[in-house]
């Protein structure tokens, strides 16, 4: 396929107590989709944030259409042509599309003087989107206001947007991490569409059927080391997994299952005007319920409802068969609920906080008296070094890859960050959990201890509501499954039925 | 990196973050060389006892600030509670012959209120604390010249002036009373849960709520906090000058926040340590006291303050640029 726009050799990159990127070769070449693959802290981020010029190599040589290139920001790189898609999508979200689309780069008035008063040109602008909007195939109002659009259409915005700016190079940090089937599709069809106009995109993703479905050649990290560079076609899931990891797993979706006991919590009678109406359902101890649906059938708002995040018509809580006052998170959690939130970055990590606070910050506030290690005294006054040896566990038994407890939680890989966010879930010792994308950027190993964890809490009788965007995730780990769409439940199922066909029949029923 | 937070830190980490802070404390090293060369009596015991003393209310007030601030909020009206408070108790004492004790109560009492009255309004009806502060400074800047009918009082009883003018040892009561702030609200926020909680609601204030934190707590404590420091910086000064007005201390907001900023306290939330506060007052009393040694007359001290800020805050960026 020709020269490789983009040609990067002996990459070193090292943070305090780590090296990120150990001598990393890395090419890519236009009209093709370069997959980077790698266990949580691998170091595939870092790599993507180098090219970008966010993130400074220690070590290297940096090659661009044959010509070394010396200096590294973020606004050069993007001059040169290369554009990032990060999972934290960065739009405008007051502005509308089109002005997204050309931000920092309005189109002026043809007319001298009115362009002399720099006086955008609307309609112009409205044009040149609808044309690249047409060409990526792309089916959007440029008008729309960007806090309008689904996570996937501001995706494709973003790419449009990378178009827009003539991008030779476009990388794209887990853009597939919570859609939707279809959403998936249409991406997809958006990435064919770029190949097609040489543009070279380097995709990173934990979902190796993406991968084996959309690349070209895949480059193996692992623990900042290239260990493999191959044609996608000669690739093999196994195979894949045993590079990444060192290891192989007999199964990557296991079947699992809790002991089911008495009826825990029942939601009776949810609705909310405009977003979903008439809900009822239950859960028992010990069961592992599914929601399941597609991007926009309000599984999250529900949910994020019964947890007491938000605000409801009408609607009854009833747990242990009691009625209960639950309208506000920590009402939930004084309940025995626990949540995990599906955006991380903005109602889930504390940046600026340590991995132990982040891990434990619900424990301090929420005292459990039957506790053997005693993490506060009455005056919350934290004892450091129980603190210290409780979240060790925790980071012990979900495989948390970082240097110190005390190192920002901003410092960890993605991965990272979502299993200290599972944790802090678990460790109120809620009975009934709600996750919204348990495993969101978690890699393949990283999900199977995940799956053994849920397993666990469900044979002690924790009750488990899951949402998840993977479906071999739900028909594996729920053993049952509700479907909703629009806002309304349309169909629950027995894992045993739960094929996709019969879920995408109720999900658009 | 890491330089704000030094809570949960093993000691290889609080070595790097105390060093990352070396552009600040270099800061206040210069500028002591600086003062003890140019003016002859600054480096003496009783002229650095002296800064102390001048430093209380100012450090007491940013104590209080640093929490606020910290928890992403801020708090405009702490120099008019500083008159409030002092004007209250020094009327209970004048007018009323009460007793020093239940006078400095009801001092700190009324500091709690407009405090708790600020925090209840922007932590339940989510006004911007900018916003209502300011409305707060008017107010108790307004009460207190109301109540004083704009007349200065004096002649209050002997023994109040203990905690202004008294030493114990060599080292001012007043300085004592500024060190036990700064103890109080570093414990607080290094080793509490409310601590981690107003660092949580100053850096991610949807996360915090979605823990299940009380947001509106933290709110409501860290401006009542603020709140009881202004009265408690207040009642300090009312002593240190044994009299009281309405219009005192008019200028001060603006060393408080400079002090706290200058500490490296980020406006935006979420980052910041005590031990920068004191640095910053420090700094901020050093050149307000070096400046008078040096006969410099108010305005250009004005003038010269904004520009030693800037200096302060400039090499304090470069020092955390080298560091990472
Ligand atoms: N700013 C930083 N300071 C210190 N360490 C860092 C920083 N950024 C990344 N690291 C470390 O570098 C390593 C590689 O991180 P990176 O984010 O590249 O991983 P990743 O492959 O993208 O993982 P994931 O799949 O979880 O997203 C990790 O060990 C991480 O903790
Ligand atoms: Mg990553």
């Amino acid at each position: 396929m020709g020269q490789p726009i983009l040609e990067l050799r002996n990459i070193f990159k090292a943070f305090p107590g780590v090296t990120a990127l150990d001598n990393v070769d890395f090419d890519v070449l236009g009209g093709e989709v370069h997959v980077l693959l790698g266990e949580n802290g691998a170091g595939k981020s870092t790599l993507i944030k180098i090219i970008a010029g966010t993130e400074k190599k220690d070590n290297g040589d940096f090659i661009f259409e044959q010509k070394a290139v010396e200096k590294h920001t973020p606004f050069l790189m993007r001059e040169m042509g290369i554009s990032v898609i990060h999972q934290e999508l960065s739009l405008v979200r007051l502005m509308d599309v089109k002005s997204n689309l050309f931000l920092g780069r309005d189109l002026k008035k043809k007319n001298w003087l009115l362009s002399k008063f720099g006086i955008r040109d609307d309609a112009g602008m409205v044009n040149h989107c609808k044309q690249v909007f047409s060409e990526l195939g792309i089916n959007l109002d440029p008008n729309k206001s960007v806090m309008e659009l689904t996570l996937s259409q501001m995706q494709l915005v973003e790419i449009a947007k990378a178009v827009a700016f003539d991008s030779k190079v476009i990388l794209m940090d887990e853009p597939t991490s919570s859609l939707g089937p279809e959403e998936k599709d249409q991406l997809f069809r958006v990435i064919e569409r770029l190949k097609r106009r040489k543009i070279g995109i380097v995709f990173v993703s934990h979902i190796l059927e993406d991968c084996m479905a959309i690349g070209n050649k895949i480059s193996v990290l692992r623990d900042g080391q290239l260990v493999a560079s191959i044609d996608a076609n000669d690739a093999e899931i196994d195979t894949l997994i045993k590079l990444m990891t060192g290891r192989t797993f007999q199964e990557r979706y296991p079947k699992i299952s809790g002991i089911i006991g008495e009826t825990i919590l029942e939601v009776r009678n949810f609705n909310k005007e405009g977003v979903f109406e008439n809900i009822n359902f239950s859960i028992k101890k010990g069961e592992i319920i599914g929601f399941a649906g597609l991007v926009g059938a309000r599984r999250t708002d529900l949910l994020r409802a019964v947890f007491g995040l938000e605000e409801i018509n009408t609607g009854k809580i009833f747990i242990n068969s009691k009625e209960v006052k639950l309208t506000k998170p920590r009402d939930a959690i004084r309940l025995g609920l626990t949540f995990l939130t599906e955006d991380r970055k903005n109602q889930g990590i504390f940046p600026l906080l340590t991995v132990l606070e982040n891990l434990l910050i619900c424990r301090f506030n929420f005292r459990n008296k039957s506790e053997n290690l005693r993490l506060t005294n009455k005056f919350g006054y934290i004892n450091i070094s129980n603190a210290y040896k409780i979240s060790d566990e925790y980071v012990q038994k979900f495989g948390v890859k970082v240097s110190s407890l005390a190192d920002k939680i901003s410092q960890l890989s993605g991965g990272n960050q979502q299993k200290v966010l599972l944790a802090r879930g678990i460790s109120t010792h809620a009975s009934v959990l709600i996750l919204d994308e348990p495993t969101k950027g978690v890699d393949a190993g990283g999900k199977v201890e995940i799956y053994r964890i849920i397993e666990d809490l469900a044979k002690t009788g924790v009750a488990i509501i899951v949402i998840s965007s993977e479906l071999p995730e739900v028909a594996a780990i729920c053993t049952r499954i509700i479907v909703m769409n629009d806002g309304r439940i349309t169909g629950e199922l027995p894992r045993e039925q739960a094929d996709p066909e019969t879920l995408m029949r109720y999900a658009t029923s | 990196m890491n330089e704000n937070n030094q809570r949960f830190m093993k000691s290889s980490h609080l070595i790097s973050s105390i060093f990352s802070k070396y552009g600040l404390i270099f800061a206040l090293v210069v500028l002591i060389i600086f003062l003890s060369i140019t003016a002859e009596n600054f480096l003496t015991l009783s002229n650095i006892m002296n800064v102390l003393l001048q430093a209380s209310n100012i450090g007491i007030m940013a104590a209080g600030l640093t929490l606020v601030i910290i928890c992403a909020e801020i708090d405009l009206s702490v120099a008019s509670i500083q008159s409030m408070g002092a004007v209250v108790v020094a009327l209970l004492l004048k007018d009323y012959n009460a007793p020093i004790f239940l006078a400095v109560l009801a001092s700190l009492g009324v500091g709690i209120l407009l405090g708790a009255f600020s925090g209840l309004f922007v932590g339940l009806f989510a006004i911007p604390a900018f916003i209502l502060t300011l409305a707060m400074d008017s107010l108790a800047r307004g009460g207190a010249l109301i109540l004083t009918g704009e007349q200065s009082i004096f002649g209050l009883p002997e023994p109040f002036s203990f905690l202004g003018q008294g030493y114990i040892g060599p080292v001012p009561v007043a300085a004592i009373v500024m060190g036990l702030v700064f103890l109080i609200a570093h414990l607080i926020l290094s080793r509490t849960v409310l601590g981690t909680n107003i660092y949580a609601v100053g850096g991610n204030k949807e996360a915090a709520r979605v823990a299940g934190i009380n947001v509106f707590a933290v709110q409501l404590f860290v401006l009542t906090f603020s709140g009881f420091c202004a009265a408690l910086a207040g009642t300090v000064m009312a002593s240190r000058l044994m009299a009281a007005q309405a219009i005192m201390g008019m200028f001060d907001l603006m060393d408080v926040i400079a002090a706290v900023v200058i500490g490296g306290t980020s406006l935006l939330g979420g980052e910041g340590r005590i031990i920068g506060t004191v640095i910053g007052t420090l700094i901020i009393a050093c050149i307000r006291n070096g400046l008078n040694l040096l006969g410099i007359a108010a305005d250009w001290q004005l003038l010269a303050v904004g520009a030693i800020i800037i200096l302060a805050v400039l090499l304090d960026y470069v020092g955390k640029k080298r560091q990472s």
